[in-house]
């Protein structure tokens, strides 16, 4: 639905069913026994809402759902310590998603790779601020593969939504 | 007569999205490559630190329970025990360094972010004595 025609209850109900959705699977992905020995892998479940409403209505509302969600999945599965962390990642991801998409060049697949990539490095960027003497590439090495074979997974699943859903107005995908 | 469904062009894998994805999955697959060659030498000391200030080295071939940073303040305790060391517990309620496979080999580190720990194997010889056959 085109952001200028939207009511500004259409708005909140359009974005508030996103955020939910999204903190619904930030929730389906702790229960995800996911464990690798390297911290900070993860499937990126919640990036799903995230590409489909940055493809299907735009950067401004992605990135409202976004921001939402990692406050408040922080807030009640996490600390204030985690939502540094999901921020730093998500912020990173969604500017690298967006300027990749901007070009115009490249396709979903492409672009949700880039994004869990942008999303680990994010991260690893973050923690390496604030323990100034962590091994950077140690981390950054392993997180990289992982952007990418969770991108790609991500990618692909919401090329198959995007396919399916219909637009908010009715019309078919 | 209604419209016949046309796939917008953002999922259709282009040339261009090919090339991005192979030079992508080259770029992690050599990250990969060299996290699995660069730390295959088996370390012989633990050095922890807190905030970059060095607490001590301790040899990996001798088991020992490490209070962290201190015995005043504890947040993190940490094992070494058969040539490995890992973090048994931590204060903080992710568990992120607790859930980290144990370190042994030169260079691999174990992280406590909420803490400013950071646990690493150093001194590439080997375990002067090996914990387990001894």
């Amino acid at each position: 639905m085109d952001r200028k025609k939207r009511s500004a209850g259409q708005t909140c109900a359009l974005l508030g069913m996103l955020l939910a959705l999204s903190l619904l699977l930030s929730y389906v992905e702790t229960l995800i026994p996911f464990h690798f020995g390297i911290p900070g892998i993860k499937l990126g479940l919640a990036n799903l809402v995230v590409l489909v409403t940055l493809y299907r209505l735009g950067p401004g509302d992605a990135l409202l759902v976004s921001v939402a969600r990692i406050f408040l999945a922080g807030f009640l599965f996490g600390n204030l310590a985690s939502i540094l962390y999901s921020l730093s990642g998500g912020l990173l991801s969604f500017l690298g998603m967006l300027l990749l998409k901007k070009t115009g060049k490249l396709g979903l697949l492409a672009v949700s790779v880039a994004g869990g990539i942008f999303h680990n490095l994010g991260q690893v960027l973050m923690a390496a601020w604030v323990v100034e003497n962590m091994n950077f590439l140690y981390y950054m090495s392993v997180l990289f593969f992982a952007g990418l074979i969770t991108g790609a997974l991500i990618g692909i699943v919401a090329g198959e939504i995007l396919k399916r859903l219909p637009k908010t107005d009715g019309r078919k995908p | 007569m209604e419209k016949q469904y046309e796939k917008p062009a953002y999922l259709k894998l282009k040339k261009r999205d090919g090339i991005f994805l192979a030079v992508v999955l080259v770029v992690a697959v050599a990250g990969l490559l060299w996290f699995c060659l660069g730390y295959s030498r088996p370390g012989s000391l633990v050095e922890a630190t807190v905030d970059g200030e060095v607490l001590g080295a301790y040899p990996l071939a001798e088991a020992r329970e490490l209070a962290l940073p201190g015995e005043e303040a504890i947040t993190n305790r940490l094992v070494i025990a058969q040539g490995e060391a890992w973090m048994q517990w931590a204060d903080c309620p992710d568990q992120i360094c607790v859930e980290h496979r144990p370190i042994s080999r030169e260079g691999e580190e174990i992280v406590c972010l909420p803490n400013r720990i950071v646990v690493r194997v150093t001194g590439g010889d080997g375990p002067k004595t090996d914990a387990v056959a001894r």
